[in-house]
């Protein structure tokens, strides 16, 4: 039995990120997981003693319908998500969800909507948001402390490429990876007019396979009048390379995790120092924020944050680069239905 | 991952219990049975975080339970000693916040206890499991650097602790300095001399206790190395912890650059942030200690840093603080 100022959960999904997200889970006070669901009953498992849950199931309904259940938290493969999330709102339960809700706009549209009557407080997995840097970049813009903004400057380069299967179900580089930086974006600068992208195949030729590119650089007008540009590649053999920078009249804010231990090494007139190497290490805290905020949120009955409009707007500014990529030309976000 | 999980007894809910609470809560092999402070209503509070657990203000209770397996000790430095033995004879395995005690005789009577009574025993010397310390120590093990000739290592507190704890704290170097001297031991070896000078720079609380608030320290090796120790009880700035290991064929830095991964811009310069103290600097650490301290209880194996390591420490500091006091080289073989 839980006490009733505990929050049950009904966690969906125990792959490597469902893992990740159910220690950190651990780790929260008036969070209890009640139910531990994946096709795979061994991983289910697996779940149920690392969270000390009560069920590990294969049946993801019944752990969003159990009573205990309160909050649903969603780690499954993206084309289920649209589904889950639609299974959870309406079972009235409130949703934690992986970006993105589904890769396709009408769908999103869809969800999201269902969302919007519903008022079912739903956040989406855009950890950049809650990692300090990025989160200490956008108080100290919101401050004004920059002054009007100018230009915003993106990059990320994912240390391995994906598998081709993975390739075929992501949506393509600007729906699964730039849409990080999109987000930023429209985080730390505004919401977003026109955008121009340039999309090539440098890497590996199983993205032309995949009729998806792994190099792209997409420009940004945003509706405030700054300029923006983001660098997107599918490889980095020297780790995990996100960086990014705002410029405004009166400074500017560079937020990038290189070093990932906190040690210098010197040798043969050569200093070295370590790199992140993929999302989890770079991004660890993140993780475990979004978590955080988004059950205080529950807790003291205030909407989460990134929610589905948030997502759907992040979708659109993607979808629109996307499709400036294949259609060679510039595409005003208003192309791109609401 | 078996089942049947650790039943653990936290004893002290201050600053550091509720650290710990933390990382007790995130293990899955671990289930916190009680929590345990004379101040019942920090106990009360500390256990409300955790699901299954008790709060009481009797250590006595807990101790003589078959339902305990393990205790962690983050109680005030005065009751270390009799808490550790008192485990120790129940047969529960023992965490203990630095130091065990403040004199030599009083740690090596409850170490002893620990030795007869078998059961596994760590000190928190939680820098060892940062990742920049363990890493230093694989590279140098793996002689990386050749042989070592200076170690250099810089401890500076944001801000003076309060008189009252200033009191019991044992001085500067058995309170503050002695996690240098642990590294100093962890990364380079044995230490066979020490000198000593310390100051009143800025704390009447310290001068009126006859301690010091900035004190310099240096160590003679066994192995031939040299080193030096700088210690403030005040950095405006923040927790100021860097250290260099430097051998013949390269140098080791162990520096946190900054706490947020952002730099800002503005006219005049650019600037970063600070780590403000031990809590934010060395959280992941706090984590790590725990972990491996559990996994050697469930393994069987002997959890590191034990006993051995908690008196070299210690003696260490005794002999920087008698050098201060002496104005002269103290050997670590005067202290006994």
């Amino acid at each position: 039995m839980k006490p009733s100022s505990t929050i049950g959960v009904g966690f969906l999904g125990l792959g490597r990120m469902g893992e990740t997200h159910l220690r950190n889970l651990g780790g929260l006070s008036d969070v209890q997981v009640i139910v531990v669901a994946d096709p795979n009953l061994q991983a289910a498992e697996y779940g149920k003693r690392l969270s000390g849950a009560e069920i590990a199931t294969t049946d993801v309904e019944q752990a969003i319908s159990h009573p205990s259940v309160d909050a649903v938290v969603i780690v499954t493969p993206t084309d289920t998500h649209a589904r889950l999330i639609e299974l959870a709102v309406r079972a009235g339960k409130a949703v934690f969800s992986e970006k993105p809700i589904a890769l396709d706009l009408k769908e999103t549209k869809r969800v999201v909507d269902l969302i919007g009557q519903s008022k079912a407080p739903v956040q989406l997995g855009f950890m950049r948001r809650y990692d300090p840097g990025y989160v200490s970049a956008k108080q100290r813009i919101d401050a004004g402390e920059l002054g009007r903004i100018e230009t915003f400057r993106a990059l990320s380069r994912d240390t391995y490429p994906p598998s081709l299967k993975f390739l075929r179900q992501s949506g393509g580089l600007f729906l699964d990876m730039a849409v990080h930086d999109l987000d930023l974006a429209r985080f730390l600068v505004g919401e977003v007019e026109e955008v121009h992208s340039w999309g090539t195949v440098l890497i590996d030729s199983r993205f032309a396979e995949a009729d998806d590119v792994d190099t792209a650089v997409t420009f940004l007008r945003f509706v405030n009048g700054a300029f923006g540009v983001v660098e997107t590649s599918r490889r980095s053999n020297w780790g995990y390379d996100i960086r990014t920078e705002v410029a405004g009249a009166e400074g500017k804010v560079v937020v990038e995790g290189v070093q990932k231990t906190p040690a210098v090494f010197s040798r043969n007139f050569t200093a070295t120092f370590d790199h992140f190497e993929n999302f989890p290490d770079r991004f660890a805290a993140g993780y475990r924020l979004e978590l955080e905020a988004f059950f205080k949120a529950l807790q003291e009955g205030q909407l989460p944050t990134p929610g589905a409009e948030d997502a759907l707007e992040t979708l659109r500014v993607a979808i629109a680069a996307a499709r400036s990529w294949r259609e060679k030309r510039s595409i005003k976000l208003s192309e791109i239905a609401t | 991952m078996s089942d049947v999980k650790l039943r653990v007894a936290l004893l002290g809910a201050g600053r550091i219990g509720q650290e710990h609470s933390r990382a007790l809560i995130a293990d899955p092999r671990v289930q916190v049975v009680a929590v345990c402070d004379p101040r019942l209503e920090a106990a009360r509070q500390t256990a409300a975080t955790i699901p299954g657990a008790v709060a009481t203000d009797e250590s006595r209770e807990i101790l003589s339970s078959s339902g305990v397996d393990a205790i962690i000790i983050c109680t005030p430095t005065d009751s270390h000693a009799l808490l550790i033995e008192e485990g120790a004879r129940a047969h529960k395995a023992v965490f203990c916040e630095k130091p065990v005690a403040l004199d030599l005789q009083r740690t090596r009577q409850a170490l002893r206890v620990v030795e007869e009574s078998g059961v596994p025993f760590q000190i928190g010397f939680q820098r060892r499991f940062d990742s920049g310390y363990a890493e230093a120590r694989k590279r140098i093990a793996r002689g990386l650097l050749g042989r070592i000739d200076q170690f250099r290592s810089v401890g500076r507190d944001p801000s003076p602790p309060p008189k009252e704890y200033l009191a019991k704290s044992g001085g500067l170097f058995l309170d503050q300095a002695i996690h240098e001297f642990d590294l100093a031991r962890f990364l380079v070896g044995e230490v066979h001399s020490v000198f000593a000078v310390g100051a009143v720079r800025f704390s009447h609380d310290a001068a009126e206790l006859g301690d010091v608030d900035t004190a310099t320290t240096i160590l003679n090796f066994e192995n031939g190395a040299l080193g030096v120790i700088e210690n403030s009880r005040r950095a405006v700035y923040g927790y100021d912890i860097v250290t260099e290991v430097f051998g013949e064929a390269g140098k080791l830095v162990v520096q946190a650059e900054r706490k947020t991964p952002l730099r800002l811009f503005r006219e005049g310069g650019s600037e970063q942030d600070h780590h403000h103290f031990f809590m934010d600097r060395f959280h992941d650490a706090f984590r790590a200690e725990l972990e491996v301290f559990f996994t050697a209880v469930l393994e069987r194996t002997k959890p590191s840093p034990g006993a051995a390591d908690a008196l070299g420490a210690l003696r260490i500091g005794l002999a920087a603080t008698s050098s201060q006091k002496l104005k002269r080289v103290v050997k670590l073989e005067e202290i006994d």
